[in-house]
């Protein structure tokens, strides 16, 4: 398998399990230190799965495979210990946390990680938040308010990596559009990577991202440059992406190298 | 339960200068700097009743009943009837002390008056019989501190009287903190006249034996109650609590919230009514628990009574655990487990209580964080 050199995340040959369905059956990726890499993949395909299990969510059960933060072996450790080195993940449904209000929780992660009052409020401004922030986290909130609270409140953690799962999804064009703005942010501010899920690779438009992996039932099938991939499943769909792809591994793998 | 075994008992000597801390937690400033007026009892002496507030008025009742005499008979026992339970009867025949409050017409008090209540002795009975009467148009808030200072058996059976006249607004709010053989019974009962406003916020975290209370209150015509309570009960603790409330002025509203969390094998029935009578009333009940502990047990009783189409009454209710996925969705915006579960259970309590004076809910708040970190 190709990869970077200077990796922040490394997943090679990652198997997990939900119940007892396997759902992601061998995945490798990996991203480097200051790149921004799409995760494409059709519904039921285990990108979330997959997301979840470099989290550390318990309910994901790693059954094979090993995760590298850094260099460091992380697949044993618990989400609370990734989310610690500063490996974290946005949710693709974000609970309602009533009786909280979005300022208190945000006031919350900026203390503990002494965030300057300033990015927050940039952070605001970009995601157009102010009017949201007296009231519970997510209660009555619409899908687009959904995904920008929770970029906001994962762009307060100072990570190091996040993955964004669908951060695109159900969103208006203004929307994607902020995400993308407020995700560039982060990556000015500290942020040292991103895997960003996505279905339709709007979010692309908006964001620098270099590369590009494709799964499909459970495993990655193809890999690429970033617009091209994007570009290829918005003509073609998924079907046609491992043949396009694969079959110019050399190709990539040199593109690759160039962005790591 | 035995009432005979209970006595009303001569305090100890007591140093409540050296009590600030544990005071401050049931709302009680023993330094007074935000306060209007301050009433204190320990068993059933009373050491201090003083206004600080000109349109203000803090007796103990029984100078009260001397000073005012049939003008005050007109209330005393009114709202609460005196035949009501053995409680109420053992507050007549054997209680002391208890507080009186009268907010003049007009005047809008704005810092709380406070009401602290101790006791000390074991096998003691603390029945004091309290009335608090808000004129036309006056305004006030009250915290109402109760705690036992000490492991110790004993009956606290305070009887509350609250009159809110015309267009006026009482905010009470009563804090509990009691020892784990303590059982309490308190009674309470209001009568808000038209217009008025009565909001009441009861607060009981503690390893109590036993509680029992269901304040009853009566709305006249246009008038609203805001009638919230947050049971935390740990150790063995069983608990009996709710609201009874009466919508008789054609035009009120009100609404009841219940929030109840249990760990080890401590209980709550959590009780709700309100009836429906005037013409275009409306109500609402919101109740929810929350359950710490595998061998705790809480059950939700929701009653409402509508007896004609244009009252519109209205029940929510829900008990469980606190659900992992936002456990796990806050650790991975950075949270430690015991954080997450602390930010859950105080959004929890949260029961959005309307426009109470600053002082008031910072207050509320600092113990309610307090109560948190004590259930983790």
């Amino acid at each position: 398998m190709w990869c970077c050199l200077l990796r922040v995340l490394d997943v090679r040959n990652l198997a997990v399990t939900v119940g007892n369905r396997d759902v992601v059956k061998g995945a490798s990726l990996c991203v480097s230190s200051g790149e921004i890499v799409l995760l494409f993949g059709p519904n039921a395909s285990g990108k979330t799965s997959l997301a979840m299990a470099i989290l550390g969510h318990p309910k994901y059960r790693i059954s094979g495979g090993r995760i590298f933060f850094y260099g460091k072996d992380i697949t044993d450790l618990s989400i609370e210990a990734r989310v610690r080195l500063g490996l974290t993940a946005t949710f693709q449904f974000v609970p309602e946390v009533d009786g909280i209000t979005l300022r208190e929780i945000a006031e919350a992660i900026a203390e503990r990680h002494m965030v300057h009052g300033d990015f927050v409020e940039e952070m605001i401004e970009i995601l157009k938040l102010e009017e949201l922030m007296d009231r519970h986290i997510n209660v009555g909130f619409s899908g687009g308010e959904r995904k920008r609270v929770e970029i906001f409140l994962t762009s307060l953690q100072l990570p190091k990596f996040v993955i964004f799962d669908e951060p695109d999804s159900g969103v208006d064009p203004d929307s994607i559009s902020m995400i993308g703005r407020a995700i560039m942010r982060m990556m000015d501010y500290g942020l040292k990577g991103a895997l960003i899920i996505t279905h339709t690779g709007f979010l692309a438009k908006h964001i620098s991202a270099s590369r590009a992996y494709v799964m499909m039932d459970g495993r990655i099938i193809c890999h690429g440059p970033a617009d091209a991939i994007a570009d290829h499943i918005l003509s073609y769909g998924f079907k046609m992406c491992e043949k396009k792809f694969r079959g110019d591994i050399d190709v990539l793998e040199g593109e690759n190298k160039r962005v790591c | 339960m035995d009432i005979g075994a209970f006595h009303t008992k001569k305090p100890e000597s007591i140093d409540i200068e050296s009590l600030g801390e544990e005071l401050a937690l049931i709302g009680i400033d023993i330094e007074e700097r935000e306060r209007s007026g301050s009433y204190y009892q320990i068993e059933g002496e009373v050491l201090r009743a003083l206004s600080m507030h000109p349109g203000l008025e803090i007796l103990d009742l029984e100078t009260a009943l001397d000073k005012y005499g049939d003008l005050l008979r007109e209330h005393y026992w009114k709202a609460v009837p005196v035949d009501m339970d053995k409680f109420t009867a053992l507050a007549e025949l054997r209680g002391s002390g208890g507080y009186f409050v009268r907010v003049k017409r007009g005047h809008k008090v704005q810092l709380p008056i406070q009401a602290c209540l101790l006791m000390s002795m074991g096998g003691s009975l603390q029945a004091p019989h309290n009335i608090i009467i808000a004129e036309e148009d006056s305004e006030v808030s009250i915290v109402t501190g109760c705690m036992t200072m000490k492991e110790q058996v004993g009956l606290h059976a305070g009887v509350t009287e609250i009159y809110v006249g015309r267009g006026a607004r009482v905010n009470f709010v009563m804090i509990h903190r009691w020892s784990r053989a303590m059982h309490i019974r308190p009674r309470t009962g209001v009568i808000v006249d038209e217009d008025g406003v009565f909001v009441s916020h009861y607060i009981a975290f503690t390893e109590l034996r036993t509680l029992q209370m269901m304040p009853r209150v009566i709305l006249g015509p246009n008038s609203r109650a805001f009638l919230s309570s947050i049971i935390v009960l740990d150790g063995g603790a069983e608990a009996d609590v709710g609201y009874y409330l009466e919508l008789l002025g054609n035009g009120s509203s009100g609404q009841i919230i219940s929030r109840s969390i249990v760990k080890d094998t401590s209980r709550v029935v959590a009780r709700a009514r309100i009836v429906g009578r005037g013409r275009g009333t409306k109500g609402h009940i919101d109740c929810r628990g929350l359950l710490l502990s595998n061998g705790s047990r809480i059950l939700t009783i929701p009653i409402l009574d509508a007896p004609s189409r244009d009252i519109r009454l209205t029940h929510e209710a829900a008990v469980g655990r606190l659900e992992e996925d936002k456990i796990l969705w806050l650790i991975a915006r950075g949270f430690g487990r015991e954080e997450a579960e602390s930010l859950l259970i105080r959004g929890f309590m949260n029961v959005g209580l309307p426009e109470l004076p600053g002082v008031l809910t910072a207050m509320i708040d600092r113990t309610l964080r307090i109560i948190t970190k004590s259930m983790l």
